[in-house]
Parts: structure tokens; C-alpha cells; sequence
């Protein structure tokens, strides 16, 4: 079982929060976006009482960061944009995935029509890599600025992230005559205060007639062929680090605390590799 | 039976803009001693339908497990120009560019002023330094020399 963290820290200064989170759900896997602390100012405080975490640096990509509990050389980047890094994740003694982490741009600064145009560059880099590397265990996390809804993430072309496990698991879809994977998308079953935690992981009351107040603009998606190693009951929205609440009083997102997003939690029982 | 086409069809007079990519492209090889190349490559989607010749600028590691970065991605029609760029959030800033704005380059002088800006940023400079030193690293572990 592998634990992984992701994280838009919000360009907060977050050392303690970041190492209480990982001490309290045992990560073992990083993955922070909008950091303005230094890598080694985070390491430090995530090897505070043990020396557990090495740094995963990118080698073009500086705005995305990991930290695992197993040495960088088990986390090499194969494909970077400055918003995008695609690791292949092959931890002593358990099958190799690829993660791919992401943080598009956000709403005020990009349009819908071009996050959407975003999202099929990036189904383009995933499946190129996919065919390279010659397996589809891949995951697909970050903060996406969208949500799960939106045409970007759900179109063929785009990413193609289903709310249903069982259409997944079909594998793909023909459209047009081409054929495009799907992804899982889970993030849909934490939508709404009909679940435990918070509706959302980003709260925004803006003053027009169309708002959601919570999005789920940082989500994990999952391909099929990793289906059977993620259970939905292993994914949560955390609201809480162990030693202190990330929501206001109110129950939304402190970015005083923590972050205007709120962290996702998730874990993989991958294999022992033979 | 006439023969009513032009008979210069087969001469070319204008480079296409990715011919002029490709060529750039081609000079960073010797630059780096073959550790950091560039290439050209056809996107597999549209990113705008009306402008169906989509490439985009690649810096490659071979000696990385093939890592790549993406540096830019240009699209146009079957006119070549206007030529459309889509550039990193770095490249962008450094270019003076504010986030949302289009880069076009309308004709051959103004794709090569662009590209010379993009290749000549900082960003990218980052990137192919970062490349190097992580190959030169691998090489010397492998205990082969880089130079």
C-alpha cells in the first residue's frame, strides 16, 4: 500500500502543516503545488523526528514538487511542462506506475475553451507516454481548476474521467472512429456534504448568479488498469492535519491556517513486483 | 487534353514555419555534445481547429530514460501565416506577455524574432542547464565520460 498527498499549498509557507499531515496519514508520497518555501526547508521539516523523505526534484518543471519516502531515483520525471510532470513511480519492490501531476491555470487567468484546449494536450502527453512506456497504470492528480463536470475533464478528447468504476472499466471509447481511454474519476463521490468531510476542495462565494461555492478543482483520476488497486474508501478530502483544523469556523478552506484548497489523500495497494 | 495547371508548382518559394523549427531544432544537438537535443513534433489533437498544422518544440534527454520538455507549441493554417504560439508561464513573463494575450507572428521575420526570444530565455537556458547536469551525472555514475 503506497499513501499520497496532493497538496496547492495556496504560496503559503506551510513546513509544519505539511509535516503534520504526513506524519498523521503516514505519507509516503508529496506532491505540493504553489510552494513558496524552499525544498529544503520542507525536507527538513518533514524529517523532523525521523529521517524518512529525499526530495524528487523536476528537471524543467520547478513549480510542482514531490517528496517520497523512497530515494528520487525511484521517481524519475519522463515529461515536464512548467504546469505538468510525468514521474515513473517504481519504489523498491513494488510494480511501477506512472504519476502524473498537474496545475492548470486557474479560472481568472485561462477561459473555459482554453483549459479545455489544455486538458487534450494533456491526454495527448498521457497517452504518448502510456504507449512508450508500454502499460496504462497511471494516475493523474493535481489541481486541475476545473471541475469534474467540465468538458476538459470529461470529453473523449479531453481526459475522459468517468464518475462510474464500471464504464472505466470498459477501457475505452470510439468516437469519430478514434478510440480514447478512459480515466476513473472518484472525486465525484466526495462531491456534496452527503459524504463525510468537506462538499468540495475549494470554496469560492463569488458575487454572480452562477456559483457553486464548492469546486472540486483538485481531484485524482485513475486508468482502468489500476482500478483494482484503489478503493474509493481510500481516497478523502482532508480537512484537518492531526494537530489542526484547515477550515474556518465556518467550515471552508483557512487560508490563514492552510490553504484556500484543501488537501487530497489517497492510496494505491500496488503489487509486489515478481 | 489541355494541362491547365501552373507549371512552377513544384517549386517551393517560402520555408514552412516548422521547416524553420526543424532547423533550430537541429543546432542544439552540437551544442550539447548530443545531451540535450530538440525536436519538432506533430501534436496528435488540434488545439485549434481552424489552424490544423499543430507542432510543438521538444527539448529531449536521450541519456534520461528519453525524459522531455515541452517548450512551446505553435499551430497555423494552410497559409502559414499567422503563426500561433502557446508558451510557458516562464517564457511568457520574461517575453512580456500578460497571461491571456495571443502571440502571433504574421509572417517569416517575425517567427524567426520569436523563436530567437524563446530559445535565447532564460527558461529555457534553466531547462537545458538542469538537462546537462543531470545527464553529466548519470554518465559519470555509468563511468563513461560526457566530453
Amino acid at each position: 500500500m503506497i499513501t499520497l498527498l496532493f497538496w496547492n499549498v495556496g504560496a503559503a509557507s506551510r513546513p509544519i502543516q505539511l509535516s503534520d499531515l504526513a506524519t498523521r496519514y503516514d505519507v509516503d508520497v508529496v506532491l505540493l503545488a504553489e510552494v513558496v518555501d524552499e525544498p529544503s526547508d520542507l525536507l527538513l521539516a518533514l524529517n523532523k523526528t525521523v529521517v524518512a523523505y529525499s526530495y524528487s526534484p523536476g528537471i524543467g518543471n520547478r513549480t510542482i514538487h514531490i517528496f517520497a519516502k523512497f530515494s528520487e531515483t525511484y521517481a524519475a520525471p519522463i515529461i515536464e511542462t512548467d504546469r505538468l510532470t510525468v514521474r515513473r513511480l517504481n519504489p523498491p519492490g513494488t510494480e511501477e506506475i506512472l504519476l502524473a501531476v498537474v496545475h492548470f491555470p486557474s479560472k481568472y487567468a485561462w477561459s473555459d475553451d482554453s483549459q479545455s484546449v489544455e486538458c487534450t494536450r494533456l491526454a495527448d502527453d498521457i497517452r504518448r507516454i502510456e504507449e512508450t512506456t508500454g502499460h496504462q497504470k497511471t494516475v493523474l492528480v493535481g489541481d486541475f481548476n476545473m471541475n469534474p463536470f467540465e468538458s476538459g475533464v470529461v470529453s473523449a478528447a479531453g481526459m475522459h474521467a468517468v464518475m462510474d468504476r464500471k464504464v472505466a472499466q470498459r477501457g475505452t471509447r470510439i468516437v469519430q472512429k478514434r478510440e480514447y481511454p478512459f480515466f476513473y474519476n472518484p472525486m465525484w463521490s466526495l462531491f456534496g456534504d452527503g459524504t463525510p468531510g468537506p462538499a468540495g476542495t475549494f470554496y469560492h462565494p463569488h458575487a454572480e448568479h452562477k456559483v457553486y461555492f464548492w469546486n472540486m478543482f483538485d481531484q485524482v483520476l485513475v486508468r482502468p488498469a489500476l482500478l483494482d488497486r484503489f478503493r474509493l474508501d481510500d481516497l478523502a478530502i482532508i480537512d484537518h492535519t492531526g494537530e489542526q483544523s484547515l477550515l474556518t469556523n465556518t467550515g471552508i478552506p483557512n487560508p490563514q491556517l492552510g490553504s484556500d484548497h484543501l488537501p487530497i489523500l489517497f492510496r494505491l495497494s500496488l503489487s509486489v513486483r515478481k | 487534353m489541355t494541362d491547365l495547371w501552373p507549371t512552377d508548382l513544384g517549386t517551393v518559394t517560402t520555408k514552412s514555419p516548422v521547416t524553420i523549427l526543424k532547423e533550430q531544432a537541429s543546432l542544439l544537438g552540437a551544442k550539447t555534445k548530443n545531451i540535450v537535443k530538440a525536436k519538432v513534433q506533430k501534436t496528435p489533437s488540434y488545439i485549434v481547429p481552424a489552424m490544423p498544422f499543430n507542432y510543438e518544440f521538444m527539448l529531449h534527454a536521450p541519456a534520461l530514460d528519453n525524459y522531455s520538455y515541452r517548450l512551446f507549441v505553435v499551430a497555423y493554417d494552410v497559409d502559414l501565416y499567422p503563426v500561433r504560439f502557446w508558451v510557458n508561464d516562464a517564457i511568457a513573463e520574461e517575453m512580456g506577455i500578460k497571461r491571456g494575450d495571443d502571440l502571433f507572428a504574421t509572417g517569416e521575420e517575425q517567427l524567426i524574432e520569436i523563436l530567437a526570444r524563446i530559445l535565447g530565455s532564460q527558461k529555457t537556458r534553466q531547462v537545458i542547464q538542469a538537462i546537462l547536469s543531470q545527464s553529466t551525472d548519470l554518465v559519470e555514475i555509468d563511468g563513461v565520460s560526457s566530453a
